[in-house]
């Protein structure tokens, strides 16, 4: 009886392997090119979050090409683009030398900034690989694509753009006007594309919903004293900040911010403060800040995919993601890769991008399809269309989600002096 | 207006702090460190690590931090540029090219991410005039002020302080009195270095230690050196409160946007009217000239 089962089981494993569920010996792998700013939380977290979506492809047999199993593999090189003072040209020369040397197959999560993605893309396109960007947020990327679809159609975004980030904001930004009855505004953003173009939609969609702006201002990188802005912040008795920066000087804000007890609520596009450690980091320093992060930096009971990939995050890492957006949708896009790939069973660009456009998925954001201009739409609904959330840093130390109100789990609370 | 004024001046002692240590090493030596905000971020990242990986209580910490920075900074004297002293060219590049070293080994070892914060020495903050000012702040003024002061009485007080006034003013000179330069150098780059290390710990608590605040600090000690004097401690008080005072009014009344604008367009004008500053002598002669 016991070699009967051992015979079956043995016939089983031959059959399961010939069928394509184990990877072939000595399969090319697949490879993803990561080319970003690895020194850079959004950068490297991305990195782990490729590794673990890749990690858990290759345990279940790797990727189907025709009728061949192969692995996936992640070369990433530090791009650097972030740095302040680098060169985009610097960035695009390490683009192509990825390319060129490890000749990889995709291209997950793009650059950090939208000056360097918008500037790879005709290199991208004259290798025709797909590019899937989870971290720039320029709409100019969208745009540049229609201008010249048959040239650019290789490139996808999974992450919010910037117009989608104002949107999502600014819907908590009503729920302020509407509990507190606040109905004046400051916006302050970093020296950037992507943060000039949310500062310039916020600013137009709060003046037509009848808000004051009392200015907008831009700071250079590297600022270290923020005391001029918030004194006339709290001069023109504005009662809402907007604060559109990804850049360490988020944290000299809302320190400052805190210290001269501006009486303004302060909200916005502030990823430094937007990790699990971060009220243990500061000691607290951060209750009342509001944020917006994608699902899966923090878990969104109403989309399950996040509430597994924080923790799957978790185990692998250590802790959980800490930047405001990129981790989960790399993580889907390495998926997304793998779906186009087995449909097409081939890794020619062209045909990938074919399957890749008609993706229709529940990932860690939400529901992921792109559009015509190949950007996934976000919105409120998790079930039709990506997510943003705003939480805010309450005592004692917890991110309550206060938007969109459909998956909020508490209200927004005015900070301590400002009760 | 009150405002302007209190936070003018903290910015003021925010760069008479970063800038002291950078000026006390080129008035001595002659040696324009460039590894000066290397070693600002290495007195920060020791400090942290001691804090958190060894557990040492937070003054002690800043103690033996200061101290190491500044044996890295006599210890980078007495190994590159004690070779290369007087090739003026040569101790920039080397000087810079271990300052960049070392920042990137920082990143290379994990000092990246948003979780590198040292502990403020004293929490909360105090109504000035009507204006609310955190502590650390306050503390920065004070110790800007407790550093001038105490290189005023190390230079005019101690035996070792006059040896540093020796050797700036008259290099060959002050050999004939049996007073070694390359030992004075290398305690000048070593003082210095431990000043980057002072400054680090003092400004850092209000921001996240990040491995490009290294490079940062380095131009703003740069161009307030430029701006006051290279080698005059008074010549970097008055740069300081120009530019602490002139950040301040441009972000106020236009935009912080123009607040490092203001800072490069001073080095250009003081570099066409009186390159050695507005208080430097280094090179005051030739300028006559």
């Amino acid at each position: 009886m016991k070699l009967r089962f051992l015979l079956v089981a043995v016939c089983l494993s031959f059959i399961i392997g010939l069928s394509g569920g184990v990877i072939c010996q000595g399969a090319e792998p697949i490879i993803i090119g990561e080319c970003s700013s690895l020194g850079y939380l959004e950068g490297y977290e991305c990195k782990y979050a490729i590794e673990l979506a890749i990690d858990e492809i290759n345990a279940k047999g790797g990727v189907k090409v025709g009728e061949e199993r192969r692995p996936m593999k992640l070369i990433a090189v530090d791009s650097r683009d972030s740095e302040p003072g680098l060169p985009v040209s610097e960035a695009l020369m390490a683009y192509e030398k990825l390319i060129l040397t490890h000749k990889p197959h995709a291209i997950i999560p793009g650059f950090f900034t939208s000056e360097a993605t918008l500037a790879s893309m005709d290199i991208t396109s004259k290798y025709k690989l797909p590019y899937l960007a989870t971290i720039a947020m320029s709409p100019k990327f969208q745009e540049k694509i229609l201008s010249n679809y048959d040239a650019y159609k290789y490139h996808f975004r999974l992450c919010y753009n910037a117009v989608y980030f104002a949107r999502s904001y600014l819907g908590s930004l009503k729920m302020i006007n509407e509990d507190f009855g606040f109905n004046s505004a400051f916006i302050l953003n970093e020296e950037a594309l992507w943060a000039k173009a949310i500062a310039g939609i916020t600013k137009k969609w709060l003046e037509g919903q009848g808000w004051k702006v009392n200015g907008v201002q831009t700071y250079p990188k590297g600022l270290s004293d923020f005391s001029a802005p918030l004194l006339k912040i709290r001069n023109t008795k504005t009662q809402v900040i907007v604060f559109i920066s990804s850049r360490p000087e988020t944290v000299i804000f809302a320190d400052q911010w805190r210290s001269m007890r501006i009486p303004a609520l302060l909200t916005g596009m502030l990823p430094p403060l937007c990790g699990e450690d971060v009220w243990d980091v500061h000691k607290g320093k951060v209750e009342g800040v509001i944020a917006i992060v994608e699902p899966g930096i923090m878990p969104v009971e109403a989309i399950p995919a996040s509430v597994a990939f924080y923790e799957a995050y978790k185990k692998k890492v250590g802790k959980g993601p800490g930047s405001s957006h990129g981790p989960g949708p790399a993580y889907d896009a390495v998926y997304i890769l793998k779906d186009a790939i087995e449909k097409a069973g081939t890794l020619d660009g062209d045909r990938l991008v074919e399957e890749i456009k008609k993706t229709d998925k529940r990932g860690v954001v939400g529901r992921i399809r792109f559009g015509e201009d190949h950007q996934v739409p976000f919105g409120t609904n998790p079930e039709e269309e990506g997510l943003g959330v705003d939480f805010q840093w309450q005592a004692p130390g917890k991110r309550v989600i206060v938007y969109p109100k459909a998956v909020a789990t508490g209200k927004i609370q005015l900070p301590p002096w400002m009760r | 207006m009150v405002g302007m004024l209190v936070y003018g001046l903290i910015n003021s002692a925010f760069f008479t702090l970063i800038t002291l240590g950078f000026s006390l090493t080129f008035g001595i030596s002659g040696v324009a460190n460039f590894a000066h905000g290397a070693f600002y971020i290495t007195g920060a990242y020791l400090t942290w690590q001691f804090v958190n990986s060894l557990g040492l209580p937070y003054p002690i910490a800043i103690g033996l931090s200061v101290l190491v920075t500044g044996l890295a900074g006599a210890a980078l004297y007495w190994l590159v540029l004690h070779r290369v002293r007087g090739l003026v060219l040569s101790e920039v590049i080397a000087t810079f090219g271990v300052g960049m070293g070392l920042l990137e080994f920082y990143r290379s070892i994990g000092l990246t991410g948003h979780s590198y914060k040292l502990p403020t020495f004293i929490d909360g903050s105090v109504e000035v005039f009507g204006v609310y000012v955190d502590y650390q702040r306050l503390i920065i003024i004070a110790a800007g002020a407790a550093l001038v002061l105490f290189l005023w009485f190390f230079t005019h007080h101690t035996r070792l302080g006059l040896t540093f006034r020796g050797i700036a003013q008259e290099e060959d000179t002050a050999l004939a009195f049996g007073i070694q330069s390359d030992r004075t150098a290398m305690l000048s780059l070593g003082m210095g270095s431990a000043f980057a290390a002072l400054a680090a710990i003092t400004v850092m608590p209000l921001s996240l230690l990040q491995v490009e605040e290294g490079s940062h600090i380095l131009i703003l000690a740069l161009a307030v050196g430029i701006v006051g004097g290279m080698e005059s401690v008074f010549g970097i008080i008055v740069a300081s409160l120009i530019f602490g005072y002139s950040q301040i009014i441009v972000a106020t009344y236009f935009s912080p946007h123009y607040s490092m604008i203001v800072l490069l367009a001073a080095i250009i004008l003081v570099l066409v009217i009186k390159p050695s500053g507005l208080f430097g002598k280094f090179k005051e002669l030739e300028e006559r000239v």
